[in-house]
């Protein structure tokens, strides 16, 4: 856990970092007053500022880590994350009914669902009913 | 030979105009969903639809003062499906802006048609000291850069005409406070945290008329239909003073001829329909149509001189 | 005192078989509305403008109207039973909500939800009739400094959710403001950390951002450790306890004034009123912790403050024809077309119309009540589906409230994105509803403090010489101060070193 939020915190450091580097490109201060640059720049300040402190903390051991969720089971997430990747960049290019088609089974079938027509009616319903409510109905452009 | 050539590219043209359109027209709105802009074009959407015999969808693309919007347009395929409303002198400041790296130039529109024109006007509040124009030119000379003036967005029409206001009366000077759109103008200056405010008239016609705020005068050659005791700019000794924001209905370039004509055709038929007038008469828009030539014609007038004001403007100091 | 009379009047039309037809309508309509994702109140509104050309105006406003407070409560729904807030306001009530629900109180949650929005409801519309007008004035007085003020305040007050570590929180809270300043610089037009992607020019997208660092981020957990859902099916089960109700009281009379007052100051937003209550609520709890962990009040206050806040917030709107939010600009809009002007003369000119439209917002809370209640267990029903079809299911929700927003890929993109950092974000302990707030206050925040500033001429003390915006900004530092003595005293009992 302590290597996960320094980790964590370096990210973040660098993340402001860049903010602020950006923001002193846009000009903290013009003839118009605080320019588009001045709130990003402070804000990275004081976020590269937190950021330092807690990594102080941790080094410390004066920070309490509050974790809940510990448990930590990459399979399944990197599948149903794949699918959501996958899904997405194909959703304009094969149509949402389709992709959807592919995504909703391919998702049930990795976390474990067994029930083959229930799962294929949910399909259905999911990729072509949801079309057809927003789409049709509901004037709601679907790709 | 040639004169059959250009036969033969005419007949297929023509009959494309004939078969345009064949499926709904989309309809684009670069601002917010019961904005002014939103309105008239709901309206004269709804009533161009049975002359083009295909229902035109209004879809709002709201954002960066219409920058978002207009760059979708600018990248939309340019077979008369897709049209959409061009605000100006909004449009010409996104383009002339080089902070606003607008993905577009001003030829990327043909601007077939436009609508509403409403004028530009200054307004105070009502129990303001400032009873005519005069009030306050004259505090603006006496107090520069002390007296506030609102916008309803940076480099909007608004603040191109306080610049000209400011060059017409030389020695005056505002303190320029931007807000983003109508309602917080009007917030602000009827809270009184800002003295006068630099609008257009649809937007305040009909509190003027109840004498809720007070205004000081129209920036247009004539007076408003909607208040005619206000005084106009030419009236009160500031002929160079016009500013209005227009809203006309424009398509990306390369929307081949006959369907721009088209499209034209059953927009103007919509818009001369006594239903329509009714309704923009009710809704406080002033008309002025412009086809075609004209209209196109207007366009790079008008951006010839909002690159002056927005140049002046970006270098006009600040204490 | 002849408002009264008016409404009397206003009450005999409103009750009127097509008028309470258009009020049932908007409330049911404002309820799918709410809950169908993507679709929030001013697109749902927007797409429903045509319909007022046909309508006589009353109509078309009363059903607009209740269109747009049916769907403070339709966010609900979606917040409590799979954590995705159906649109902004309803952010605040995932994290108690959704608790209440994996413990297999959904009904209960969603129940309480329901009495404490129309007890919130029905006290703002009373408190409108009667105090509106003087009130509506004193609120004119909110200038861009004490909105600046204000909002910073807000943001201090977070530092109440901040768990162990107010450094923790308050990165989370600049972190939020930064990602919120992507886009277009809405004073100067410069586009800021946007890449050349136009996509960003209006910024990330509060939706689509929400929607992943909530709802995929709690999917992917699931998939990780799933759990068995108890549901509780029984109508006893579904009602909550004596001591529930004791609780939920007082943070519903609490919710109700935060709502009510922050409503009338034009331009507020839905989502200040929401957290304002709940940490209202967790300071002055004798059990703060419980807080985040399913606790009642933690959806009985934000809920009633929501809805006395979308009552409230009509004042604005008719007393001074000032919209405070770009749903209600729609509503406005409705006005408009029919050749009204929201104002204190329509007060004049139309009364009957006003106080009809008036009368039908105790109409339409009692009709959201009656609605709703009933369909609570329905809901809670939905969750006895095995945890498989859920998951999949709130993917597909959030895929297509992300693409229908604005009908790219790209904000289904960042939903993904920040699903992705909210899962991360989670598995570490850190703190999501401060940044939150930050993003959904960020924008409005710098607006008003460059607006201040230009008010100002570039002087940073107009914020300490108008009365207002001091003496927020002294309770905002007076409640850091607080927090931040308050958790050295507690590391140092734990006998930590400082």
């Amino acid at each position: 856990m302590k290597r996960a939020w320094q980790a964590a915190l370096a990210v973040l450091l660098l993340v402001f970092a860049f903010f602020a580097f950006e923001s002193l490109r846009l000009s903290l201060r013009d003839a118009l007053g605080p320019g588009p640059g001045f709130f990003p720049f402070w804000l990275s300040v004081a976020g590269g500022f937190l950021g330092l402190v807690l990594l102080v903390q941790i080094a410390r051991g004066t920070f309490a880590f509050e974790t809940r969720n510990l448990k930590f089971e990459p399979r399944p997430v990197a599948l149903v994350l794949g699918g959501l990747i996958v899904a997405t960049a194909l959703l304009e290019a094969v149509g949402f009914r389709l992709a959807m088609l592919a995504l909703l089974p391919y998702l049930l079938l990795v976390l474990g669902v067994r029930n083959w027509f229930a799962l294929a009616i949910f399909s259905v319903a999911g990729s072509f009913g949801v079309y057809h409510v927003f789409s049709g109905l509901l004037k709601v452009p679907l790709p | 030979m040639r004169l059959l050539a250009s036969l033969l590219f005419a007949v297929p043209l023509a009959v494309l105009a004939q078969a345009f359109p064949t499926k709904p027209v989309q309809m684009m709105v670069a601002y917010p969903a019961g904005g002014s802009t939103d309105i008239a074009a709901r309206i004269v959407a709804a009533i161009a639809e049975k002359d083009l015999r295909q229902s035109i969808v209004v879809v709002n693309k709201a954002g960066a003062g219409g920058q978002v919007g207009w760059t979708e347009m600018s990248r939309a395929k340019p077979d008369g499906y897709y049209i959409g409303f061009i605000n100006l002198p909004a449009l010409n400041t996104v383009i002339l802006d080089p902070d606003r790296k607008a993905a577009f130039k001003e030829d990327a529109f043909v601007p077939v048609i436009n609508q509403v024109l409403d004028p530009g006007i200054i307004w105070v509040k009502g129990d303001s000291p400032y009873k005519n124009l005069k009030d306050l030119i004259d505090a603006a000379k006496k107090n520069p850069q002390k007296i506030s003036a609102a916008t309803t967005g940076i480099l909007s029409d608004d603040h191109l005409a306080i610049l000209m206001m400011e060059e017409a009366a030389p020695g005056a000077m505002f303190r320029i406070v931007h807000f983003d759109g109508g309602a917080p103008v009007m917030t602000a200056v009827m809270g009184g945290h800002i003295d006068c405010a630099f609008d257009n008239v649809g937007s305040v016609f009909r509190r003027i008329r109840t004498g809720e705020l007070r205004a000081l005068a129209v920036m247009d050659d004539q007076r408003s239909p909607f208040i005619p005791d206000v005084p106009t700019m030419r009236e009160l000794g500031y002929p160079s003073v016009i500013s209005s924001s227009t809203r006309g209905i424009a398509v990306p370039k390369g929307t081949p001829q006959p369907v721009v004509n088209r499209l034209a055709q059953s927009l103007k038929k919509a818009m001369d329909d006594p239903e329509h007038l009714k309704k923009m008469e009710e809704a406080g828009l002033q008309l002025r149509i412009m086809v075609g030539e004209e209209y196109a014609k207007y366009y790079r007038e008008l951006h010839a001189k909002a690159a002056k004001y927005t140049e002046w403007a970006r270098s006009r100091p600040h204490k | 005192m002849e408002g009264l009379q008016y409404l009397v009047s206003g009450f005999a039309s409103a009750l009127t078989p097509a008028n309470l037809a258009f009020a049932l309508a908007g409330c049911i309509l404002g309820t799918l509305i709410g809950v169908l994702p993507g679709l929030g109140p001013s697109a749902g509104t927007a797409i429903l403008i045509p319909l007022t050309f046909t309508l006589d105006a009353t109509g078309a406003i009363i059903m607009l109207a209740a269109i747009y407070y049916g769907a403070m409560y339709g966010g609900t729904i979606t917040s409590v039973l799979i954590n995705v807030p159906g649109e902004a306001a309803s952010v605040v009530t995932c994290l108690d909500g959704y608790q209440m629900a994996r413990q297999g109180r959904a009904g209960t949650a969603l129940g309480i939800a329901a009495i404490g929005s129309f007890i919130g409801g029905m006290f703002a519309a009373l408190a409108l009739v009667v105090v509106a007008p003087p009130l509506a004035r004193f609120a004119l007085s909110f200038g861009p400094p004490e909105f600046f003020a204000l909002m910073f305040l807000g943001l201090c007050l977070v530092t109440g959710l901040a768990g162990q570590s107010l450094a923790a929180a308050l990165l989370m809270t600049v972190l939020g403001l930064l990602l919120a300043l992507i886009g277009i610089d809405p004073v100067r037009g410069a586009p800021r950390f946007t890449f050349g992607i136009p996509e960003l020019y209006d910024g990330l997208g509060f939706v689509p951002v929400v929607m992943g660092l909530f709802g995929v981020a709690e999917i992917l957990l699931v998939v990780e450790a799933p759990f068995r859902r108890v549901v509780e099916t029984k109508l006893k089960g579904l009602w909550p306890s004596a001591e529930e109700w004791k609780r939920s009281g007082g943070a519903i009379g609490r919710g109700t004034a935060v709502g009510f007052l922050l409503g009338l100051i034009p331009g507020v937003g839905a989502v200040i009123p929401t957290f304002m209550a709940y940490i209202l609520e967790k300071r002055l709890s004798k059990h703060p912790q419980k807080f985040g962990t399913g606790a009642i009040e933690g959806v009985a206050a934000p809920e009633t403050a929501n809805n006395a806040y979308a009552n409230a917030a009509m004042v604005p709107l008719l007393v001074l024809g000032v919209p405070s939010s770009p749903t209600i600009a729609i509503l406005m809009g409705a006005f408009i077309i029919n050749g009204l002007t929201p104002g204190p003369f329509l007060f004049k000119e139309r009364p009957d119309l006003v106080w009809a439209v008036i009368a039908s917002f105790f109409i339409g809370n009692v009709i959201l009540l009656i609605l709703n209640l009933p369909l609570v267990g329905l809901w809670a029903r939905l969750l006895r589906l095995p945890y498989q079809y859920l998951c999949a299911g709130t993917l597909l929700f959030c895929i297509v409230g992300a693409y229908s927003l604005k009908g790219t890929l790209f904000d289904v993109g960042v939903m993904l994105v920040f699903g992705i950092i909210g899962y991360l974000l989670r598995k570490l302990g850190m703190p999501l509803a401060p940044a939150v707030l930050a993003l959904i206050l960020g924008p409005f925040m710098e607006k008003s403090l460059r607006t201040s500033l230009e008010m100002s001429a570039g002087d940073f003390g107009i914020f300490v010489t108008r009365p207002i915006s001091a003496a927020l900004l002294a309770v905002a530092v007076l409640i850091l101060a607080v927090s931040a003595l308050r958790l050295a005293a507690l590391k140092s009992i734990r006998g930590g070193s400082s």
